[in-house]
């Protein structure tokens, strides 16, 4: 039988040789870092919805009111504009016929925004349109589209006097409307800058984010694009408010890029409307009006297959809808939404009968100084 | 019959041979139909003068028909598009000019026909600018279309006109 003496001694090398081998254990296999385990690809894509980017600065747009002064309402500004009622107007057949002389026998087709740059979009939709809609009036010698990038780093970069922005993506409509009138449009095509070519021709959505941060034109361009835009400012912008004040815009004439938190569903029913439906952050263009349905047409940015349904007319853009006119006055009620009009844009050159019969060396075309 | 008369009732051949061969010069020998006159030089610039101030004849007839050819083709497309109504393409004055301007550089395959005649830009230039007025270049209506096809067509005329003349008829 063991002494008490006895067991205690074994009762305490028990414990030693327990903690001795605990110690033994991690000493020899210390815990090691666990291999990073990469995040499986996203087989998904993003849902269309996903690309917003309205970020609304309440301040900011009162601030750039007060700048315009007694231009800031629309129907202050120009008092002489009154709804024609029963009077439908289709702005964006304009923009069908200048495409056609820019890209002779393509199709327009709305765009599709890579990142929450829709106040971009919205806004060079409406210049756009308003340009097309001079050139058909012959108001303008030549048509060319608006690079959505230019707005939007403009927007986010020169017009609320930083360097830099960030790279979260959005911007608000005050803001894409200041840079539009104190700078202008830069247009889809190449431009020969001092770091080389500047090609816009197609959009880019990285190009979109670089631009965010750094402004219009890029990190490395010192103002140089700023310069080009300033070339082809538009005249006025003017904040619209209300239905009735948006159809008097677009039956003169001017679109209305449009900020609201309004979602819509992805269906149109038998009269082309979409039904309100979710909360989006988002810029667009109200484009169309019509009054057998009193309703406003709206072109979003997201490419021409995110809605579906029938059309009216049988014509009007793949991707827009129609909102009924109380909706459009809650979107418009959110005060970040402007109508265009002016467009520093193309003037004709006098012709020379005599020069087509030889060739020419110079550059044949002139655009404004 | 004795066979001295006999030889005195055949003609000898070589008088017959000398016969066939004046027969044969009096026939050619006949001065050519006379052909038409040339109608009168029709109202419009004198581009025969500028075509024959080159002494390669045969370069100018190609030339006067090519020219004549080019601005009918103009008036006839210019025509054409007004009927196309609201889907007209060339509405202004710019697009025409665009228009006449692309066509002589791809007819001629971009030769120039300034560079051999130096007086048809300004002779072609006055007579436009007499009969569509000077242009500002922009929007053109029916009226403005219609001196348009006009005036390029009277300019075919005069240069195909000025082509038969040279050709010599």
């Amino acid at each position: 039988m063991m002494s008490k003496r006895r067991k205690t001694e074994l009762g305490s090398l028990v414990i030693l040789l327990f903690i001795g081998l605990v110690v033994y254990r991690f000493m020899l296999f210390p815990a090691q870092p666990k291999a990073h385990v990469p995040l499986p690809p996203i087989t998904e894509p993003q849902p269309i919805e996903a690309f917003q980017g309205w970020v609304p600065d309440e301040e900011g747009t009162e601030r750039f009111l007060q700048e315009l002064g007694d231009r800031a309402q629309l129907l202050q500004a120009n008092p002489g504009l009154v709804v024609r009622d029963g009077e439908p107007v289709y702005l964006y057949r304009a923009l069908y016929r200048a495409y056609d002389t820019h890209r002779p026998g393509q199709k327009w087709i709305v765009g599709r925004q890579g990142i929450g740059d829709c106040v971009g979009w919205g806004f060079a939709h409406a210049a756009d349109i308003h340009l097309a809609v001079m050139f058909q009036l012959g108001d303008t010698a030549e048509w060319h589209p608006v690079a959505t990038e230019s707005i939007y780093g403009g927007s986010r970069v020169e017009a609320r006097g930083r360097t830099t922005a960030g790279y979260m993506d959005g911007s608000y409509g005050a803001a894409a409307a200041k840079w539009l009138i104190n700078w202008g449009a830069v247009f889809q095509q190449p431009y020969a800058s001092p770091n080389g070519i500047i090609d816009l021709t197609a959009y880019s959505a990285s190009r979109a984010k670089d631009w965010g941060n750094y402004g219009n034109g890029g990190r490395d361009d010192k103002g140089w694009l700023d310069t080009v835009a300033k070339k082809h400012p538009i005249k006025d912008v003017s904040q619209v408010r209300t239905f009735q004040e948006a159809a008097a815009a677009i039956q003169s004439g001017y679109p209305v890029a449009v900020c609201s938190n309004q979602g819509f569903s992805r269906t149109r029913d038998g009269q082309g409307f979409a039904r309100p439906s979710g909360s989006w952050a988002h810029c667009m263009a109200f484009i169309g009006v019509r009054f057998d349905r009193p309703g406003l047409l709206c072109l979003n940015s997201w490419g021409p297959k995110w809605i579906g349904g029938p059309k009216h007319p049988d014509d009007m853009p793949e991707g827009s809808f129609w909102v009924d006119a109380a909706v459009a006055t809650a979107m418009l009620g959110r005060g970040d939404s402007f109508a265009v009009s002016g467009y520093q844009g193309f003037p004709f050159r006098i012709i020379d009968h005599s020069k087509w019969v030889s060739v020419q060396e110079e550059q044949f075309y002139a655009l404004a100084p | 019959m004795t066979p001295r008369k006999k030889q005195q009732q055949k003609p000898p051949t070589a008088v017959l041979l000398v016969f066939a061969a004046l027969g044969i010069w009096f026939v050619f020998s006949q001065p050519p139909a006379p052909q038409p006159p040339l109608p009168d030089r029709p109202s419009g610039p004198d581009l025969y003068t500028v075509f024959s101030s080159v002494g390669n004849t045969t370069q100018a007839h190609a030339d006067a028909v090519a020219f004549g050819v080019l601005c009918e083709s103009l008036a006839a497309m210019i025509e054409y598009d007004g009927t196309r109504g609201e889907e007209a393409r060339l509405t202004t004055g710019i697009q025409l000019d665009d228009l006449r301007r692309w066509s002589r550089e791809y007819y001629m395959r971009g030769d120039s026909f300034g560079v051999r005649y130096p007086q048809l830009p300004e002779v072609v230039g006055g007579f436009l600018e007499a009969q569509i007025g000077e242009s500002s270049g922009g929007l053109v209506d029916d009226t403005m279309r219609a001196r348009w096809v006009n005036a390029h067509r009277a300019l075919a005329q005069q240069s195909l006109w000025a082509a038969n003349r040279l050709a010599g008829r």
